[in-house]
């Protein structure tokens, strides 16, 4: 029999009397690598960047939530490490009186420890890994992303994270298990085995009143993450109020009903045998206590997920709202001024991509590069004749046409090359320009970069067209063709509009 | 050597100055090598934290206890440990197996503490098991078995290790009067054949018929001792009964 044997003993032992408790333990890691690998789970997500940020906002969430799950979790560790130890009295008792050395019988515990350690962990990784599966799949549900690019993900982070911190806290109760080992004496051991515990009654009115009062509270925070969630989580920081009441009131209807149950069971021994045996009925109340215990943490554990989980949900939807009301066309391109070369001004790839999600058959990448070009003559400045000079350069370069026409074409909505913003042209100063404008048949490619210019004031802000056009007229001035420039504007508008409305 | 336990004006008090017990009060007696000492007395009377002393489970107050010329009330650490582990073998009332291990691994349980390799703790196991009638319950968990046969496999488990002295705390205390005769059997075949030296402590004048001593102790000290000597059991179960009787009666506290 040897120490290691001996530890093998003890678990196979405890598995079977304390399934709930390590149920608790591998559901626990499972849920704390869930959490932690949202985020490689969802990083590879076909979504936009709005969608991205309140991912990667829930995503936050989530690993705070985590750290209050390892919180509650190594508190159940410990507190069941104790109470396990505490029970094993007798063990010890005997160990110690077969002369087998504090040290040795660290090591036992320390054998123990470290199987626990390895059993619940790779079993609730793999659970871990099979859940964080199925929870991209909810997210991707849920913000409507591309489940075809679905791949199976193992995160090694959060794998690195989860046995890190669980680690820690094994090693934290193996710590405590020395002491407590050294701090034992024999005699103590032996006595307190033979003592009869007296088993703490609660109260069972106070217990029913507590339990009702729980009951409602739980209900409510239920509520409110729930059904009520529109109303109640605005922003994240919402979502504590619920997750405190619920955690509180979980642990009240669990600490109450343990109570009540243990009141009934008595009542019910007392019924049917007379006298009853002290030692039975203390190994239920601890059986009623680990149990207790460990459903509150589960419980605890799943109201934090759902919290997580529909909070983000309410947060998206109202950002959408919200997005909706700032921004009522469909496609946003964001200007970004860098600057230091010729492609100075671009729009933003992954909102052009995203129009082409949207159905219009656009060619993305001639849409992108021809938004990275089309101011390419405004290098130092608002220069006046900019168009000429730009689609001079790049024709010179020797690029396509479809490339460099954007050049000349974003500065006028339609065939007339009176439509435009900031003066009235004179007709007769570049024939050339002229022509070519009133001859040219718009791509969707360039239409799209037009809507984006008249959404996208110079410094990487993106605004409604009506707020654009006025700052267009405030900047560059009201002139007898604005308001023709700005009915052709909202042409524009309407254009993609009721393209989408089609689809 | 003859005497292997020497008590030496031992006293043990519980609790503070304002309510002292003196659970042993200047206690002294010895018992040689191969005696088989019954310990009897009211409830109370201090048997229990005797043999606790002795037996390193608790501390004395004052006085000493030799066993085997060494005075065990000095020992610390690792000294204690061997001491337990090499001279000492214990049987309680119930407190003796572990639930998690089988007949047989409760018994080599002590051998392997010491390290002893796994073919001579077969040999051993098996034949204690052999002298002790439970071989066939070797591979049965504690639940499996009786408490008889729980008893003798803890007897197994304290002459295991070949100990100078086998303290029992009211074996038979839990045991109906067939499985109680069968215990009782194996302990004089331990004291007999195997010359255990063997203190046990019992309320019950029958167990205490089958030593070949019995010390009586009234409030920590000892009150009367009666050798066995060469008359029969039955002789001397009617000895040990006058003197139950002279002390009070305790006998019918149990049967
Ligand atoms: N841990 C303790 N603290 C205080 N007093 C104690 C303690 N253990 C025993 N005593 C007291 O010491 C005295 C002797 O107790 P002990 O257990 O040795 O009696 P005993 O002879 O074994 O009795 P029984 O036959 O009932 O087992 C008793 O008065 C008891 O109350
Ligand atoms: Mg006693």
């Amino acid at each position: 029999m040897t120490t290691i044997k001996l530890s093998f003993r003890n678990i196979k032992k405890s598995f079977k009397d304390y399934a709930i408790y390590f149920f608790t333990l591998i559901l626990g890691v499972a849920i704390f690598y869930v959490f932690n690998s949202i985020e490689s789970q969802t990083v590879l997500l076909d979504v936009t960047e709005s969608t991205y940020e309140i991912i990667d906002m829930m995503t936050t969430m989530l690993s705070a939530a985590s750290i209050f799950v390892a919180f509650i979790l190594g508190f159940l560790i410990i507190y069941a490490s104790r109470f396990l130890m505490k029970r094993r009295n007798k063990e010890f008792g005997i160990y110690m009186l077969l002369g087998m050395s504090k040290r040795k019988i660290s090591m036992v515990l320390f054998f123990e420890t470290i199987l626990i350690g390895i059993i619940s962990l790779v079993v609730g990784l793999g659970l871990g890994v099979l859940l964080s599966q199925l929870m991209s799949m909810l997210v991707a549900n849920m913000f409507e992303a591309d489940m075809t690019k679905y791949q199976f993900i193992f995160s090694s982070n959060a794998c690195i994270k989860t046995l890190i911190y669980f680690g820690i806290m094994y090693a934290i109760v193996m710590l405590f298990n020395t002491i407590n080992v050294g701090k034992c004496k024999l005699i103590d051991l032996i006595q307190t085995n033979k003592k009869s515990e007296t088993v703490k009654m609660k109260n069972p009115m106070l217990c029913t009143i507590v339990f009702i009062i729980s009951a409602i509270a739980l209900g409510y925070a239920y509520y409110m993450v729930t059904g009520g969630i529109n109303e109640t989580i605005k922003t994240p920081e919402d979502i504590f109020k619920p997750i405190v009441i619920g955690a509180v009131s979980t642990f009240f209807i669990f600490w109450s009903l343990s109570g009540l149950i243990l009141k009934a069971v008595m009542s019910m021994k007392n019924l049917y045998v007379k006298g009853l045996n002290t030692f039975t009925f203390r190994q239920v109340s601890s059986k009623i206590n680990t149990t207790v215990f460990s459903m509150t943490i589960i419980s605890l554990m799943l109201f934090v997920t759902i919290c997580v989980l529909s909070s983000s949900l309410s947060l998206k939807n109202s950002m959408t709202a919200n997005l909706d009301e700032l921004a009522p066309a469909d496609i946003q391109l964001e200007k970004r001024v860098l600057n230091e070369n010729w492609l100075d001004q671009g729009y933003n790839e992954e909102q052009i991509k995203n129009s082409k999600e949207k159905g219009y058959n656009v060619d993305v990448d001639k849409a992108i590069a021809i938004g990275y070009v089309h101011d390419i003559g405004k290098y130092d400045g608002e220069i006046h004749g900019h168009v000429m000079k730009e689609y001079n350069y790049l024709k010179e370069k020797g690029y396509d046409e479809d490339y460099y026409n954007i050049c000349l074409t974003h500065s006028y909505l339609n065939n007339d090359i009176v439509c435009t913003a900031g003066g009235i042209p004179d007709i007769n100063e570049n024939p050339f320009l002229t022509n070519f404008i009133k001859n040219h048949e718009y791509t969707i490619e360039e239409k799209i970069i037009n809507l984006c210019d008249l959404m996208c004031p110079p410094g990487g802000k993106v605004y409604t067209i009506d707020k654009r056009l006025i700052d267009l007229i405030i900047r560059k001035g009201a002139y007898t063709n604005t308001q023709y420039h700005v009915k052709e504007t909202y042409k524009l508008k309407d254009y993609f509009d009721n393209l989408q409305r089609l689809l | 050597m003859s005497n292997i336990l020497k008590i030496d004006k031992v006293e043990k008090y519980y609790g503070s100055k304002s309510s002292l017990t003196k659970a042993l009060d200047n206690l002294s007696f010895e018992v040689d090598k191969g005696e088989f000492v019954a310990i009897m007395g009211a409830s109370g009377s201090g048997k229990t934290t005797l043999l606790n002393c002795i037996s390193t489970i608790d501390k004395v107050t004052s006085g000493h206890i030799f066993v085997g010329g060494e005075d065990i009330t000095k020992l610390r650490g690792n000294n204690l440990n061997k001491f337990r582990r090499e001279k000492l073998g214990f049987i309680f009332q119930d407190f003796n197996l572990l639930d998690t291990l089988t007949a047989y691994e409760n018994i080599s349980l002590a051998l392997s503490i010491q390290n002893k390799s796994a073919k001579e703790i077969e040999k051993k196991v098996t034949d204690v098991a052999t002298k002790l009638g439970i071989k066939d319950v070797l591979q049965k968990y504690p639940y499996q078995m009786s408490g008889g046969q729980k008893q003798r496999v803890a007897s197994a488990r304290a002459i295991i290790t070949d100990p100078q002295i086998v303290l029992a705390d009211e074996p038979t205390g839990a045991l109906d009067s067939k499985s109680s005769r069968m215990l009782l059997e194996s302990f004089d075949y331990l004291n007999e054949k195997l010359n255990t030296t063997i203190l046990m402590v019992t309320h019950d004048s029958f167990c205490a018929s089958y030593a070949s001593r019995v010390i009586f102790i009234k409030d920590g000290k000892v009150f009367n001792e009666i050798i066995k000597g060469n008359s029969s059991r039955k002789d001397f179960f009617d000895k040990i009964i006058d003197v139950v009787t002279l002390l009070g009666g305790e006998e019918n506290d149990n049967y």
